[in-house]
């Protein structure tokens, strides 16, 4: 059977709408009888995020200046993951702000544990682009 | 206080075998991986997981201060540290016991006074314990004359700082010393920047027997027979059995009480093996070394006496007395382990990691497999080849041996290399069949076209 024998135009539509949700940059589906091509371009997207992940294990302790929505740049100090034998200082790679912090202060926090989501401003958008 | 959730401090089939334990016991598992390994079979087994690091073992698994501090974070209050890693490192036990978390081990003073090579000795010269004949801190020739005269050749010299066999050289007579010394002091001055000697006696016809002890905190020492490791390849121990063979009865008692003797003489708590080389020509036997850590051949014991270490291990981490006697220690039988790893022998034991598409383990009575292994299972690069372990059992040695022969058959992995080609190319051989082989044998065997074309054919 054809893709276009499957596919009606609000079949079309639903598609669309997600891969506009997804997080996908293109989508190619074919048959016999028709093809369907989506794809988006970079800087069609809103907005990037950078996660910050712990580079060590520790427990958490985010800087006393950052909290939602603050605005950081790179260099700016996070925060610290303290180990048994160490301290390990957590800096912005990138300008932005932060939209979300995802572990508690005092928590204890694996290697690679997601710590910060920071929205980049545009201009590190475009240097990432 | 006693132990309720262990961190374990390793990876792939010993990190199985020690959550299984801890799970038997009704205790919490928290295992430390590496981010090589998070999607393992033990990962999925542990009650919880936690990233200490990268893949490299220096930035994870050999990181004793992410070590304790994930275990300290997860709550932990014991640790396991498997062997291998940080399972011999005298300053993790001693974080442990300064962070309040029980090591299952020995005590951080016991690992390091038994880890020392030279102190070893000493421990085992004061406890009765023969050694082998030497002479330490050789620095110049006339001295190593006099050291070698008196031991009587053939003598080994070796580099005091080393080990690996870098600096190593028989002399069979006094006219061969004068340019052994020179080439010995020199890869150890290369190897190891100190050119101190150490020269003992040489044993051509070896085999490796060693002895399993326990003990616990209130000065019981048992023994839980030994096991035959006289098969090696460059020092790594590639089949091991129990009990001894070709090795007199009464050898083999004296070399147990040796082992309870050194053993209590430390106060060592936990599982340990004492290590012993017996000289098939001089019917006599000599310490080696003492491992203070569950070794990897453990399964052989736990098949003949029916005692499972692991759980002996935590039980005495507990501080609880051992509930078994040296009465109730009974060697039934004959059990034989191979070590399968993904290497070629058929090409210098190259190794060979990857993804495993197909893994068919042998099953039956008296079959023992204990791996982290299995189809779909991606082998990372970074770690020691290990896949499993099997272990086989039987009334005897022969029905033992015949049982090992059947299964490797029977076990068929693919996607990778694997040493099972190796491994039954090896088990055939009527030396092996025999019993009459030394620790230098495989290496003699490998060196054969017929058996190298054996194995090749064997290999993918």
């Amino acid at each position: 059977m054809s893709l276009r024998a499957h596919l009606t135009d609000a079949d079309v539509m639903q598609i669309m709408r997600a891969f506009r949700n997804s997080t996908l940059t293109s989508l190619e589906l074919t048959g016999p009888g028709a093809a369907l091509h989506l794809s988006r371009r970079r800087s069609t997207r809103a907005f990037a995020d950078e996660l910050i992940v712990a580079p060590y294990v520790g427990i958490f302790t985010p800087h006393p200046d950052i909290i939602l929505g603050a605005s950081v740049a790179p260099g700016d100090l996070l925060g610290h993951i303290r180990s048994i034998g160490q301290t390990v200082d957590l800096r912005a790679g990138s300008p932005g702000h932060l939209v979300e912090i995802s572990v508690p202060s005092g928590r204890f926090v694996e290697f690679g544990q997601t710590l910060f989501t920071l929205r980049l401003s545009p201009q590190a958008q475009g240097a990432a682009a | 206080m006693s132990v309720t959730r262990i961190f374990i401090a390793n990876r792939g089939e010993i990190a199985l075998r020690v959550i299984r334990a801890a799970t038997a016991a009704g205790l919490e598992t928290v295992l430390g991986v590496s981010e090589a390994d998070r999607d393992s079979l033990p990962a999925r087994m542990a009650s919880r997981t936690v990233c200490l690091g990268p893949a490299p073992a220096s930035a994870s698994y050999l990181n004793i201060d992410a070590v304790v501090t994930a275990a300290k974070g997860t709550g932990c209050d014991a640790l396991h540290p498997g062997y291998g890693f940080l399972a011999e490192n005298a300053a993790l036990a001693d974080l442990c016991a300064a962070q309040g978390i029980t090591f299952i081990g020995p005590r951080g003073d016991t690992i390091r006074a038994l880890g020392d090579k030279i102190t070893a000795r000493g421990l085992a010269e004061t406890a009765g314990v023969p050694v082998v004949p030497g002479r330490d801190q050789i620095t110049d020739f006339a001295d190593a004359k006099v050291a070698a005269a008196a031991i009587g050749y053939p003598v080994l010299l070796k580099a005091t700082a080393g080990g690996g066999g870098r600096g190593m050289q028989v002399v069979r007579s006094e006219a061969d010393l004068q340019p052994a010394f020179d080439t010995a002091r020199a890869e150890a001055r290369a190897a190891f920047g100190n050119d101190t000697l150490y020269l003992e006696r040489f044993i051509g016809k070896a085999r490796h027997v060693e002895v399993q002890v326990l003990g616990d905190r209130f000065g019981t020492v048992l023994h839980l027979g030994e096991r035959d490791c006289t098969l090696q390849r460059r020092h790594q121990k590639i089949v091991e059995e129990g009990p001894a063979l070709h090795v007199p009865a009464a050898i083999v008692a004296q070399m147990r009480a040796a082992a309870v003797d050194l053993a209590a003489s430390v106060g060592y708590e936990g599982a340990g093996t004492v290590e012993f080389i017996y000289d098939t020509d001089a019917s006599a036997f000599y310490f080696l070394e003492v491992n203070t850590r569950i070794q990897v051949e453990h399964p052989v014991t736990e098949m003949l006496t029916g005692v499972d270490l692991v759980a002996q291990q935590i039980r005495i981490a507990n501080g609880l007395p051992l509930d078994l006697a040296q009465s109730d220690i009974i060697l039934t039988g004959h059990a034989i382990e191979c070590r399968i790893t993904a290497e070629n022998a058929a090409a210098g034991f190259r190794p060979s990691p990857g993804l495993i598409t197909s893994w068919q383990a042998p099953t039956g009575v008296d079959i023992r497999l204990d791996s982290h292994c299995h189809a779909g299972y991606n082998v990372p690069p970074y770690y020691d080849s290990l896949l499993g372990k099997l272990i086989v059992t039987g009334p005897d040695r022969d029905t033992a041996l015949a049982r090992m022969r059947a299964a490797l058959q029977e076990f068929v992995v693919e996607g990778i290399d694997t040493t099972l080609p190796f491994l039954q190319a090896l088990l055939a051989r009527s030396e092996f069949e025999k019993g009459t082989v030394s620790t230098r044998w495989v290496e003699a065997v490998m060196q054969e076209p017929d058996f190298s074309e054996q194995v090749n054919r064997g290999q993918r």
